[in-house]
């Protein structure tokens, strides 16, 4: 008999985010982020709150330790903040009657720390990171960049909307902030639900129907956000009502734009196009003066960015290109489970008086790997046809660059998931971006979404350069450039010539560049089409069963399962019966995502 | 500064002192005595009248004057009578029969029903007279479904109402919600655990009190004359979890019982039964009826003491204690005080009832009913099905016809199920028994039946084994799904939307000894599946808190929603012994790896690992947790299953700090926790030796 009790080597920083959307959890070992994962990948559920348990154990998994092996847990948000700007909201004049109730409920509700403790059994160290803090961290931390100006730009936090920082080797000082209810993120969201589309998730919607319109509406929405001095501005609360109803915007807007909001589902007119054009010149002028201001302040080359506005890529771009800062760095998770990486960074300083030893973030492939063997033998017990590519990487890279310039659309499974909302080639849909059809069809057959979502690039980091006005790397398909290819690229060039680039390198992702490279070799185009691997509704698959389930629900023409290939020809009968019948979300769990017309502050 | 600018400093005062002092609990009790309005949210508008041309899943169409099945309720329809459609208006008399899954006939449904064996009986007695019956049972109704049905189906003027229920009835869990917080804790103040079970039951009859005069006021108008039909359990074979008693009032207590348990036991291994209900009677002393464990070992006493009134007597104490229990899932129940409220009540306005634990009693012979007529828990045999029906036709014909008839004469015209209907039923009862952990006795039992009714059935028996087997979601199963088209309604609802995915290891043996009774091969085929889909040398890496790997019952699982400790991630020990197992081709050592930790022990104490009944090592507890690795050689290992016994110290027992929390839970809206807990495991895996980390496919 052989027992040991693991002795505790190694220094374990767990980072934790739920509560409000987008649960997550990750790990820093040594200083090394090793893995990070959304709840909802296990679960579903999309912007899956619950606690992440499955994405903890997971990380605890693959970094190799015990739950006793944690020196520490850090929650994203301060709760006495939070519940402080709970308590206002139900406290002003005209609050909404039903947020007016709940703060009773809030008063009386389990703290964060007390949710960790009573769901893990956990006695531990917890470290509470602000809000703007563990965003600004996610970005800074894992930049690669020894000093940095910082801006976060969201929501809300729990006062905080818009933070301006200043990162100096180990310490990220945030300087000056933005309160709720003025908000950017607010902002955008609003003319988002007055487009029809659901807020926290609708916006990239409309920064995708934006190119569409003209700015023809801009004077009208500069009148919804007054600039102040230095970081701050202001919005004009004559059209927002957010604070008084379970709506975001006010008669008063619907007067000012002079049309009716647009009725979820319906037909998307000129009018709503060029709202979304004018929205996203609006909030991009805005960025850029306050991207300058936080330049005034600190006077770096680098500029770090996160907070769900930062998932706009067409404001990033032109940050980029028309603002002060050379560099630039957006945490890919720009969201709130990318705080949880923050959360982590900062407990990490904290604790133990030094930066992380990850400094920069080479590429976001922090989830779970499935290995071809035990895949092969699942494959092998349900009868179903698949091809076996085993020990054969070029000829699966060769048989799939070969579909893929017949015009098949490939469903992708390869390696470990991303962390993020982007697809960047582990589990992607990738087709020909040449093919003029390409876009519709995957829109209606694939994806089953609205006909005017553009779909985006993957690119041989080498070859970046002579396709698309980028200046550095794109890893993480977080900024948008001009197309300046001799090549003819439909399907994933935007109706304005921009596109949203991932650039591929092959030290980060071998196989997927290697299937750059050969289809370049057949076709001359270094490219193809990426989009995230799932249907309208569902979050990106995550295990090989999710892949599957996608796969033939999409009607994918072909699925590359790690070093396996199965047909949608050789689907068996009862698998698509069976599927066809499937919710896209499961029934009985809780959809406790937010997902509804109205941004939701608790 | 605005008003809401100056909001803002009294909202941080505000969150301070609530976040800090830890005053949230002051804000609750401020809500519990209504000096804080919880409900000024404006209250959305009532629902339109309930009979709106709709009854369940039906739904009025004027153009044919037919209620049809609504396709937008159609994931509902399978637990439902498969009717498209009920005409409006109807020449005949109708009776209305509503019900839960009992009055389903359910694992016959809809091959054969109560509904069609009532409508045959009356057919039979009354001839071209015969009213029909419509058939409005639905499988998971609660009290709340029978109220509205009843309210709703009036749309089509029955003439007689019969309602068969009381099954659903006793999830008693809904009444920690806020209203009754502090009546409940003042109960447990009181008299602990048995005041809250007092008070639960005394909200509860006055629920059930509730139904059945609206019911009766509701048939009052137009005289219509009302049935109820109370359904009996099965007492004698049917067994809940094992359950050691939850927290008892005094220090002492606990330990004094755990210590009593363990003397009746020895006493009643030796054979002196009666010395053990001596022993018995102390532990009733101390939990008051509200542990099953208790009752069922006296229940075990008085049947060897051939005193069949008693041992019925604690075999209800025992159903009955599941009342209590909100931390496991038990299966649906009449119990005493439903049983005694619907008597009473239905005397008292006036309505009729037919008693099932009479009716059984008489037409078997023997005091407590048992596998002859029950399925399971409470569902029936067709036997049963034609002996209630058989009752309640009896009484229908002399309360509304004036007929009389014996009960006999009424069954000869009651149907019985075909061979391949009762070979499914028997074969969907034997799975459902084992998932409810039930002994393998039992289980056996259902698959003799079955086999003995069709032997085809053997191959069902062999496809359920791969199922479970596999890791895969059925519809993956290229057997199975050809199956599909040939197998009865019943079977493809119930196996083929099988959700229980677990390792079923009594329910295989059963299969395979059945199957082998038949000359069919089933155990080596088992082996191999097993071997192949779960050895850890196959495999890699099991996660042994798999809901797949560490229990079978229903009752007892962890780690799945809405099963055992939804509170909580990670498992807890609510026996002294924990038990998982796990497979293993003995071809190489095995790794295991446990976080775990231990409730409020004395330092120094350690729990002890047992593999394959051998004591293998002594795990250091603490009270937070921790990680250990422990190499297990090959040589230990058996092919095949291997057992795995965490045995934890005796912890602490103190009760009155427990019952404070438990009080907090009540106040907090919580389900409480009442059963102590030995140990805590957040993590147990078995793997290879030299496995990296790997994830499960699925």
């Amino acid at each position: 008999m052989s027992i040991s009790t693991l002795s505790k080597p190694s220094r374990v920083v767990i980072g934790l985010s739920f509560g409000y959307h987008d649960s997550a959890a990750c790990v820093l070992k040594d200083g090394m982020l090793l893995a990070a994962v959304q709840e909802e990948r296990f679960s579903r559920v999309k912007n899956d709150k619950s606690f992440p348990r499955k994405s903890l154990r997971y990380c605890l998994s693959q970094a190799g330790v015990g739950l006793d092996q944690v020196d520490c847990i850090a929650y994203y948000e301060e709760p006495e903040k939070k519940l402080s700007r709970q308590i206002w909201m139900g406290s002003i004049d005209g609050a909404d009657p039903v947020r007016r109730a709940d703060v009773t409920k809030h008063l009386c509700a389990e703290s964060p720390q007390q949710t960790i403790r009573e769901v893990l059994g956990y006695q531990g160290p917890i470290e509470i990171v602000d809000h703007h803090l563990s965003h600004a961290a996610s970005a800074y931390y894992f930049s690669g960049f020894d000093e940095a100006a910082v801006l976060t730009v969201d929501g809300v936090g729990e006062w905080a909307t818009t933070s301006y920082s200043r990162g100096q080797g180990k310490d990220l000082t945030l300087f000056e902030e933005v309160s709720f209810p003025d908000s950017l993120g607010l902002f955008y969201s609003t003319i988002t639900s007055f487009l029809g589309f659901k807020v926290n998730s609708g916006e990239y919607k409309v920064m995708g129907l934006a190119p569409y319109g003209k700015e023809i509406y801009v004077d009208k929405l500069r009148q919804l956000v007054e600039m102040g001095d230095k970081g701050q501005y202001r919005l004009n609360m004559r059209y927002f009502d957010f604070l008084r109803t379970s709506r975001m915007y006010s008669d008063a807007l619907i007067e000012l734009m002079g049309i009716a909001p647009r009725v979820p589902e319906s037909d998307i007119t000129q009018t709503h196009q060029d709202i979304a054009k004018s929205l996203q010149v609006v909030l991009e002028d805005i960025l850029l003066q306050k991207v300058r201001y936080l330049h005034e302040q600190v006077p770096s080359k680098n500029l770090c960015m996160a907070g769900g506005v930062a998932l706009n890529c067409v404001a990033n771009g032109k940050i980029l290109r028309e603002g002060p800062f050379e560099n630039l760095f957006v945490q890919p998770a720009a969201g709130d489970a990318g705080s949880a990486l923050g959360a982590a960074a900062v407990a990490w300083v904290r604790r133990f008086d030094e930066r992380p030893a990850q400094r920069d973030m080479l590429h976001a492939y922090l989830g779970p790997s499935y290995a071809a063997d035990d895949i092969a033998r699942t494959l092998q017990s349900t009868g179903v046809q698949f091809d076996d590519y085993r020990g054969r990487e070029s000829e699966l890279i060769q048989f799939t660059a070969r579909e893929l310039a017949k015009g098949k659309v490939i469903g992708w499974h390869q390696g470990r998931m991303e962390f993020g909302p982007r697809a960047l080639g582990a589990r992607s849909i990738l087709a020909d971006p040449r093919d003029a059809q390409m876009r519709e069809k995957i829109n209606a057959l694939v994806k089953m979404r609205e006909a005017f979502r553009p779909f985006a690039p993957a690119v041989m980091a080498e070859a970046a350069g002579s396709h698309f006005a980028l200046s550095s790397p794109s890893p993480f398909m977080l900024q948008t450039c001009d197309v300046e290819s001799l090549l003819d690229l439909p399907a994933i060039t935007h109706v304005d010539n921009s596109a949203r680039v991932q650039t591929v390198d092959a030290a980060v992702n071998p196989r997927f560049h290697a299937l750059l490279a050969e289809f370049a070799q057949l076709t001359d185009c270094p490219i193809l089409l990426n989009t995230s691997f799932n249907v309208r509704g569902e979050p990106v698959v995550c295990t090989p069963l999710d892949t599957i389930i996608c796969f033939v629900r999409a009607k994918i023409d072909f699925l590359i399962l790690e070093d396996f290939v199965i047909r949608q020809s050789d689907v068996p009968d009862m698998w698509q019966g069976r599927i066809s019948s499937m919710p896209v979300v499961p029934r009985k769990k809780d959809a406790r995502a937010i997902g509804h017309a109205v941004y939701t502050f608790f | 500064m605005s008003c809401n600018d100056s909001m803002k400093l009294l909202s941080d005062e505000i969150a301070a002192k609530v976040y800090r002092e830890q005053q949230g609990d002051f804000v609750k009790l401020l809500r519990y005595s209504k000096l804080v309005n919880v409900d000024a949210a404006p209250q959305l508008p009532q629902p339109a009248c309930e009979n709106d041309g709709r009854i369940g899943v039906w739904t009025l169409d004027a153009k044919v004057d037919a209620f049809v099945r609504d396709s937008a309720t159609s994931p509902d329809w399978l637990y439902w009578a498969q009717i498209p459609s009920i005409p409006a208006t109807s020449k005949r008399k109708r009776i209305l029969l509503l019900g839960e899954s009992v009055t389903r006939g359910m694992l016959y449904d809809p091959a054969y029903t109560p509904a069609q064996v009532l409508e045959h009986i009356l057919g039979g007695a009354l001839g071209d007279g015969a009213p029909e019956v419509l058939d409005l049972a639905r499988t998971n109704a609660s009290m709340e479904t029978v109220r509205q049905l009843a309210q709703q189906a009036e749309q089509l003027k029955p003439e007689v109402a019969v309602i068969f229920a009381g099954n659903n009835w006793s999830a008693l869990s809904s009444y920690f919600n806020g209203e009754h917080t502090w009546a409940l804790m003042d109960s447990l103040r009181r008299e602990g655990i048995h005041g809250v079970r007092q008070k639960l039951e005394e909200l509860f009859a006055s629920d059930i009190e509730k139904l059945i005069d609206e019911v009766a006021e509701l048939y009052a108008k137009r005289d219509v004359p009302v049935f109820w039909v109370i359904p009996e359990f099965n007492l004698k074979g049917w067994r809940d979890p094992e359950v050691y008693v939850h927290w008892l009032n005094s220090p002492g207590d606990n330990q004094l019982w755990l210590a009593l348990r363990s003397e009746a036991e020895k006493k009643m291994e030796k054979g002196d039964f009666q010395g053990a209900a001596t022993v018995c009677e102390q532990m009733l002393a101390l939990d008051k009826g509200d542990c099953a464990t208790t009752a069922y070992f006296l229940s075990v006493c008085y049947e060897a003491l051939r005193r069949p009134d008693l041992q019925r007597h604690y075999l209800e104490m025992a159903r009955d204690a599941s009342i209590v229990d909100f931390t496991r899932t038990y299966s649906p129940r009449i119990t005493t005080l439903v049983e005694k409220v619907l008597r009473s009540k239905a005397v008292e306005v006036g309505h009729q009832w037919v008693d099932l634990k009479q009716v059984f009693s008489l037409a078997t012979g023997k005091e407590i009913a048992d596998s002859e007529v029950f399925l399971d828990y409470c569902h029936m045999t067709s036997k049963g099905i034609r002996l209630s029906m058989g009752a309640l036709g009896k009484q229908v014909l002399e309360r509304v016809y004036n007929k009389s008839a014996t009960l006999d004469e009424l069954l000869e015209n009651a149907p019985w199920p075909s061979d391949a209907d009762e070979a499914d039923a028997n074969l969907l009862a034997a799975i459902h028994n084992a998932h409810w952990g039930q002994d393998y006795q039992t289980v056996r039992h259902y698959c003799d039946r079955a086999a003995e009714k069709s032997p085809e059935i053997l191959e069902l028996m062999g496809i359920t084994a791969e199922i479970q087997c596999q890791r895969l979601p059925i519809w993956m199963n290229a057997r199975a799904m050809d199956l599909l088209e040939k197998v009865s309604p019943q079977v493809r609802r119930h196996l083929f939307s099988l959700e229980v995915k677990c390792l079923d290891l009594l329910l295989l043996d059963a299969f395979s000894d059945c199957s082998a009774a038949y000359g069919v091969e089933l155990a080596s085929r088992l082996s191999e599946l097993r071997l192949a889909e779960h050895s850890v040398e196959q495999i890699g890496k099991v996660d042994l808190l798999d809901p797949y790997y560490h229990s079978t019952s229903l009752s007892t699982r962890q780690f799945l929603e809405n099963g055992v400790n939804q509170r909580n991630d990670f498992f807890k020990a609510y026996e002294p012994v924990s038990r998982f197992r796990f497979i293993s081709q003995t071809d190489s050592d095995c790794m295991l790896s446990i976080t775990l930790k231990s409730i409020n022990t004395a330092p120094g104490v350690s729990a002890k690992l047992q593999i394959n009944g051998e004591l293998f090592a002594q795990l250091p507890l603490g009270d937070t947790w921790r990680t250990h690795e422990i190499r297990v050689p090959a040589g230990l290992l058996r092919s095949g299953f291997n057992r795995l016994e965490v045995a934890w110290p005796v912890p602490m027992l103190d009760a009155p700090r427990e019952l404070d929390r438990i009080g907090r839970d009540i106040r907090d809206n919580a389900v409480p926790e009442i059963y102590p807990v030995f140990g805590h495991i957040y993590a147990f895996e078995a793997r290879r030796a030299n496995h990296a980390s790997l994830t499960t496919i699925f």
